[in-house]
């Protein structure tokens, strides 16, 4: 099932292509509002010096560290720039992952960027309660990481060979990368929940997302944890393509970056392709248990004119 | 009772059958004026070494003298109203004191008699000479029945008990079963012309001492190493305990750590100039042990480069000691023919952090081991000349520009290294300070980067052959004595064979910075004679052109108060180089050519000589902007803050 719905998320990824295209200039743009400030000032201060040729080359520490100590105050303004366009960021992409399951589940091909927008709009809102909502579970992960991270330090303070060292240091990172992953995929599930069953009771949504992610545990954390190998496997396979490409020419320096730009965009594509996948497990799995939120209503004994988005849908 | 204590106390610090034979130096290295019997013995439970010693001085000045001082350096450690820990506020180096009991540490003097019998412990005062910190009591003074006249030895001894602290600065115990047993016993301050050296223990300061003869006996719980700066002469086995007998000659200090964990590593210098070999050993953890060739290669390189250069590393051993992670405070310090380095084992081994330190505190077996500087005083002479050298056994050990850092394509020198403490805050010290006088912070640039790059520089100014020639001569004439800054400079002009006290009273005395700069560039095509020439009636009109004929103007200034003479260097479109020289007397100066191309670029100091030049981006302009290296800087960037941003869509 994990299989099938991973390969139905792959065809709707593909499917909702044009999806891409403003999730990748969202990023490019964001990025470009951080560099572009420190390129004019890196252009102001090396572009008249010497200074600047070994810069064709390869990256210059002496060069960097020049700039960096004579230009203290810069550097500073630069930095909280950097922050500030990190936060907004993170609250654009709370919109967008509003966005990207709306687009996702009208299994449209077409009219997605307008899509995207609309459905960022209808769920941001509710999508940032969730944020707020997750952060206690955050807090309440952090003090379980703790606790399993005690003891697994002092094994490591206790060890006496580099390789027992490593080995229980490889331990404490799984078991927070193991942690974070799970916390995160209850998160993803209770949007999934929210865009498929439209609700609008937040703490509810949290509730089913945790529900579901509990009672599917093994496929819902499965696949998530499968989803985050492969997105795992592209940032390595990116960082072996960027190490082994020595940029001394104008020409390398441009093939590098159409590159860097391709795997920016198959990451991109994994994130939705993450959504994708969860809606279909989502949709396979809960709709068994989703006639319990629908027995509790007290049904209405005849349609009302103005009824909204029906609930889940009975089996 | 007391009698026999006596007795056995002479028995065994006089006389004992091993070292009466031993010795190392067939004739002494030198003045050999404080001498030290000790036997200690370490209780690990209770982070305590008991100690009796036998000091054996000698007056070398013309006067008698009827007091003694001695540094009783652990009591820095004893509260937090010591000299030290109101300086550093608890923090060294990066670490900081506890604050639990045991935590604290201190020496305390049970009994101290002269040779005689008198006994001095009565007049024991804690003096504090540098401020007015009645609670210090790092430094302690006893009087004298009757002076010490010119010539005379005297012999004192001494009962003590040391409480060594958590370690953070230097000295100490650290959880697990380290014990780093430095600066743990009395010791004589240093009688100059002018009376008692006896400083006492800083935050920013080291040490400073007379050369002697070390007779130690160490007893520790036997399943303890034990690694100390002397040859193993000898052990003993008793119940519980482990006597190490240990001789040393002609050094300034006596240090030992002990550890049940230790494993050791054995290297061999083969030492062409002496004819012996020097044992080099590591006392290293399981964790480290991956490092520990790093350590050795490093030390047998720093070993060759430092005889070719200065000259004979005279000891037969030579004692490296790997601290635990729980004792970084102890790592990176240096003693006679021992130190103790770092390893940080996740570290890469592009990040030459380890190799480095170990370079850095051999080096100090030179500068401040056998060539005694007072480094409360004059800091510089040790670890700012030692810096300079380990910059240049870096660069000989892993080549340029990579000599510090090599990593990911990412590579910095030792230049860079110290340039990114030193420009900071060029101008608010003097390098001769007493250390515990610098402002805060600057302890570290002005005694150590500054003046590596000032001697740098100075390679720069008289050239590296003539350079190599001063470092020689200082070291083979001021071994085993106690060199000053100002000897060092006599060193350097009669060896160079000019006064170069212009750049020392600038750049060692002087707060000034040394900054030139090419302010700017011009270059236009020469015009001929234009407008009405000639007068009265032969008044002409005349539009001259000179085809392919330009003029460039270059103004190049002085930015910083420090004048040094400073290459310039003029390149042309069509490859055309003019070199010149300006003595920088001046605040400015302008250049003007007259040739067959446009001027390219103009650059102050082409062969960065001048290193100590605090903003080397203006010492070049161009006629036409640069801007493929930053492009393909700002790329790298997009790409990065993209890929970051695009990580971040996880959190949301
Ligand atoms: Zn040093």
């Amino acid at each position: 099932m994990v299989g099938a719905s991973m390969k139905e998320g792959f065809a709707a990824t593909m499917r909702s292509w044009r999806l891409l295209l403003p999730l990748y200039i969202l990023n490019l743009a964001a990025a470009v509002i951080v560099v572009t400030p420190l390129q004019f000032a890196l252009q102001q201060y090396w572009g008249t010096s010497v200074i600047s040729s070994p810069l064709r080359q390869a990256f210059s520490i002496p060069a960097l560290v020049e700039f960096l100590l004579h230009n203290g105050d810069l550097v500073r303004t630069l930095f909280r720039i950097f922050l500030t366009v990190l936060f907004l960021y993170e609250i654009l992409s709370v919109f967008l992952d509003g966005g990207i399951l709306a687009a996702l589940r009208s299994g449209e091909a077409q009219g997605l960027s307008r899509k995207l927008f609309e459905g960022g709009a209808a769920y941001f809102f509710r999508f940032l309660r969730l944020f707020l909502i997750s952060i206690p579970f955050m807090i309440v992960g952090g003090i379980i990481l703790g606790l399993i991270d005690a003891p697994l330090s002092s094994l490591m303070d206790s060890s006496q060979r580099p390789v027992e060292i490593f080995l229980v240091l490889g331990a404490r990172i799984a078991v927070a990368v193991l942690l974070f992953s799970y916390i995160r995929a209850v998160m993803d599930y209770a949007k999934v929940a929210a865009v498929s069953e439209d609700r609008r009771v937040m703490w509810k949504a949290f509730w089913r997302g945790l529900g579901f992610s509990v009672r599917n545990f093994g496929r819902a954390y499965g696949m998530f944890l499968i989803l985050l190998l492969i997105y795992l496997a592209t940032v390595a396979l990116h960082l072996y393509v960027n190490s082994s490409i020595n940029e001394s020419t104008a020409v390398l320096i441009l093939l590098l970056f159409i590159i860097e730009q391709l795997f920016v965009l198959v990451r991109i594509g994994e994130r939705v392709w993450f959504f994708g996948s969860e809606l279909s497990l989502f949709s396979k799995l809960a709709s068994v248990v989703a006639i319990r939120p629908v027995a509790f209503d007290p049904s209405p004994a005849e349609p009302l004119p103005h009824t909204g988005t029906p609930h889940a849908p009975l089996p | 009772m007391r009698l026999l204590r006596t007795l056995l106390l002479l028995l065994c610090t006089l006389s004992p059958p091993l070292l009466s034979q031993m010795k190392i130096f067939d004739t002494p290295l030198s003045p050999r004026i404080a001498n030290y019997t000790i036997h200690a013995e370490l209780h690990p439970e209770s982070e305590t070494v008991t100690g009796r010693e036998a000091i054996t001085w000698r007056n070398t000045t013309t006067r008698a003298v009827s007091t003694l001082q001695f540094h009783l350096y652990l009591n820095a450690f004893a509260n937090n109203q010591s000299t030290f820990m109101k300086e550093s506020r608890g923090r060294n180096r990066g670490f900081s004191s506890g604050t639990k009991q045991e935590e604290w540490g201190y020496i305390n003097v049970s009994r101290m008699n002269l040779w005689t019998g008198a006994n001095l412990l009565p007049s024991l005062a804690y003096i504090h000479p540098d401020d007015e910190n009645a609670d210090d009591r790092t430094v302690a003074e006893v009087k004298l029945p009757k002076p010490c006249g010119p010539a005379e030895t005297i012999r004192v001894d001494v009962e003590f008990t040391s409480k060594l602290p958590r370690v953070f600065a230097r000295s100490g115990f650290a959880e697990g079963g380290f014990f780093m047993v430095a600066q743990w016993f009395p010791k004589i301050g240093v009688l100059q012309p002018d009376g008692w050296n006896c400083h006492e223990y800083h935050s920013n300061s080291e040490f400073f001492a007379d050369f002697g003869v070390y007779d130690v006996q160490i007893s520790v719980p036997r399943d303890y190493v034990v690694a100390a700066n002397g040859t193993l002469v000898g052990k003993r086995r008793a119940n519980s305990t482990m006597t190490y007998q240990y001789h040393q000659e002609d050094v300034h200090d006596f240090v030992w750590a002990a550890d049940p964990r230790f494993i050791t590593r054995h290297g061999v210098f083969h030492n062409d100039s002496t004819g012996g070999d020097v044992d080099i050993t590591i006392f290293t953890y399981r964790t480290n042990e991956t490092y520990a060739p790093v350590h050795l290669d490093a030390a047998r390189h720093a070993l060759a480069y430092f005889q070719e250069w200065f000259g004979v590393y005279p000891y037969r051993t030579l004692t490296i000691v790997d601290p635990p992670a729980n004792a970084r405070g102890a790592g990176g310090m240096e003693y006679p023919a021992f130190f103790t380095t770092m390893t940080i084992w996740w570290l890469p081994k592009g990040i030459h952090v380890s190799a480095m330190v170990t370079i850095h505190e051999f080096g100090h077996n030179y500068f401040q081991g056998m060539l005694a500087s007072n480094e409360f005083e004059e800091a510089w002479l040790d670890e700012g000349i030692n810096s300079y050298a380990e910059l240049k056994s870096m660069e000989r050990y892993y080549g340029t520009p990579g000599s510090y850092i090599d990593f990911l394509g990412l590579k910095m020198d030792g230049v860079t290294f110290h340039r990114s403490s030193y420009i900071t805050s060029p101008n608010l010290d003097r390098v001769v300070e007493k250390s515990w006088l610098y402002a805060p912070g600057q302890y570290s640039r002005m005694s150590y980067s500054k003046p590596a790059l000032l001697l740098r520089t100075l390679e720069g100014i008289v050239g590296q052959e003539t350079m190599a020639r001063i470092m020689k001569t200082y070291f083979q004439e001021w071994k085993f004595k106690h060199p000053r800054t100002e000897n060092f400079i006599a060193v350097a002009n009669r060896v160079a064979k000019q006064d170069l006290s212009w750049y020392f009273a600038q750049v060692l005395y002087g707060t000034g910075s040394l900054d030139y700069a090419v302010e700017s560039v011009r270059t236009e095509p020469l015009t001929g004679k234009a407008g009405f020439v000639g007068s009265d009636s032969t008044l002409r009109f005349v539009d001259e052109k000179r085809k392919g004929q330009f003029e460039s103007v270059i103004e190049v200034v002085r930015k910083g108060t420090v004048i040094v003479p400073v290459d310039v260097l003029f390149v042309f479109d069509d490859g055309n180089r003019i070199r010149e020289t300006w003595d920088g007397k001046r605040e400015w100066r302008e250049f003007r050519f007259r040739s067959a191309s446009r001027l390219s670029y103009a650059v102050v100091d082409p062969d960065r000589k001048l290193v100590l030049d605090t903003d080397m981006r203006n010492n070049s302009r161009r006629m036409h902007e640069e801007r493929r290296g930053v492009w393909r800087v700002a790329l790298e960037l997009l790409y990065r803050v993209q890929s970051l941003l695009q990580h971040l869509t996880f959190f949301s």
